[in-house]
């Protein structure tokens, strides 16, 4: 796969070959974090989720390559571990190879909402395996709602789609609550 | 539906852009003017985000457990490979009519009969008669092996005691030697340049006595008469702890022949799995190392590699070459 068809199959939303050669990178990306003061846990949701946001940043029409795919990948995983390493309060210059310098405002990146996206995430494990499933089969996979209905034995597409919603709302709902609680320990 | 339901079918409608411009353009004056509106839009908008990067990481998880939907042609391949396999190990275990072993945990014979050693160590068969009573796993020290069989030699009438001394070597041999055993470490090294590599507590010597103590051949192995040599990467942390173990059989063979060819390297994939297990389980049971430290003196990470050669007349050996792996 070259890098135009990662892209492609990217926009496409078949995420899987992509991630599978994408993948290749990680021994690479491993140890070099692991030479800068990580270990193999970090360097591992390092690089998980620069994935996610390499696929993310991919996915908008408007974005444009400028370096080979793979070097991008090595910036974004600079930049998540620098970012990382100064919420560990530990500076550490970092002098990797192929890689580009991006910036807080490259990647759109920003502290405060992915703290946000995370609580959600972990939201979305709390939710149910019913709500997961109609939420991945939409929004991921974008099938019809008249299909998903018929897989997950809705009675109608209305009530797939009611039920859709209320599990919107259970989630928003449940990150809300975190949200406080979490705010209250720190007053403490 | 409900109005809240309602309002969340437009705002999703919105994100989706499947508004047409006038619906937009009014959409979006009715955010600016009603803030909760634009909250739960930005609320709506994280969440749908939010769904796309679970099932991302979801999807990131399989590939990275190796696993991951689609055959491909290797992977048939492989699978027939594996087949094939499997198929060579049965009928290697028929054909040897035996029953199935496990190597990683010896099976430990409590009770030696006493009747049976008395009775074979008053004849010369003994020392066949007690390669059938040894358990699965044996000492890798030779030399301990051999003590219990002088004891044997000595005093035939007494065998009962000697026989629960047996055992209960037998059974010690298992129980990992706590870290304090080995904890007389050199932390008085003092040195003008204290840059150094990990080690063994106690050094090379103790590293001996705890593998003479735990490291275990594979009887199903030296009943084959096959060697092994293992070859161990891991990673000693600044704790001292070993982590990120990786093993890979670098050579196997009969004691004296030739390096076993891929298909006899299928056929006793056993085997392979039983050094490389023991080797890693005595590598997981390891006290804590002392760990390398840098030019100034700081504790840091470190690549290390173990050599195990199973050896069938010198017992297990491990070996520490000289290799530097902290330069890749």
């Amino acid at each position: 796969m070259n890098d135009t068809e990662i892209i492609a199959a990217i926009r496409k939303g078949a995420t899987e070959r992509p991630i599978k050669f994408l993948y290749k990178e990680f021994p690479k990306i491993k140890s070099t974090i692991v030479s800068h003061g990580g270990d193999a846990e970090i360097a591992k949701e390092i690089f998980h989720d620069s994935l996610i946001l390499l696929i993310e940043k991919v996915s908008d029409p408007s974005f444009t390559l400028t370096a080979k795919l793979s070097t991008f990948l090595f910036g974004i995983n600079r930049f998540l571990w620098l970012n990382e390493s100064r919420r560990r309060n530990k500076s550490i210059e970092i002098e990797w190879k192929d890689t580009l310098i991006l910036t807080d405002a490259d990647l759109s990146f920003n502290n405060e909402k992915e703290e946000e996206l995370k609580l959600l995430e972990t939201v979305l494990g709390q939710i149910g395996e019913r709500c997961r499933q109609l939420f991945e089969l939409f929004y991921f996979k974008k099938q019809e709602m008249k299909t998903i209905a018929q897989t997950l034995n809705f009675s109608s597409v209305d009530s797939a789609k009611t039920q859709k919603y209320k599990c919107m709302e259970k989630a928003i709902g449940l990150a809300k609550e975190i949200k406080i609680s979490s705010t209250n320990c720190e007053l403490k | 539906m409900r109005n809240e339901l309602k309002i969340m079918d437009e705002i999703e409608s919105y994100l989706s852009n499947k508004l047409s411009a006038t619906e937009r353009s009014s959409f979006e004056n009715r955010m600016l003017e009603d803030a909760d509106l634009a909250e739960k839009v930005n609320q709506q908008k994280a969440l749908t985000q939010a769904i796309k990067r679970a099932a991302l990481r979801s999807q990131i998880n399989t590939v990275a457990a190796g696993g991951g939907g689609g055959f491909s042609f290797t992977q048939i391949f492989l699978g027939s490979i594996g087949i094939v396999g499997i198929i060579g190990a049965v009928i290697y275990f028929v054909n040897q009519n035996k029953p199935e072993e496990t190597d990683l945990e010896p099976s430990i014979e409590k009770n030696i009969e006493p009747s049976s050693v008395v009775h074979l160590s008053k004849n010369n068969e003994r020392d066949f008669q007690l390669t059938k009573e040894i358990p699965e796993t044996i000492f890798s020290s030779i030399h301990q092996f051999d003590d219990i069989e002088d004891k044997l030699d000595i005093d035939p009438v007494d065998f009962p005691t000697n026989s629960n001394q047996s055992s209960t070597i037998n059974g010690s041999s298992h129980t990992v030697n706590q870290a304090s055993d080995y904890d007389a470490s050199d932390e008085s090294y003092s040195g003008t340049n204290k840059d150094r590599k990990a080690m063994f507590p106690g050094g090379s010597s103790s590293l001996k006595k705890f593998i003479d103590k735990n490291l275990y051949y594979p009887r199903s192995a030296s009943d084959k008469n096959i060697e092994c040599l293992v070859q161990c990467d891991f990673h000693v942390t600044e704790d001292g702890l070993i982590t990120e173990i990786e093993a890979k059989c670098i050579k196997i063979a009969e004691a004296g022949g030739e390096q076993f060819n891929d298909i006899k390297l299928i056929r006793n994939k056993k085997l392979v799995n039983a050094f490389i297990n023991n080797s890693t389980h005595v590598l997981r049971s390891m006290p804590i190392w002392v760990p390398a430290r840098n030019k100034q003196g700081n504790p840091v990470l470190s690549y290390q590699r173990l050599y195990f050669n199973f050896d069938l007349e010198k017992g297990c050996l491990v070996y520490q070459l000289d290799e530097d792996l902290n330069q890749d």
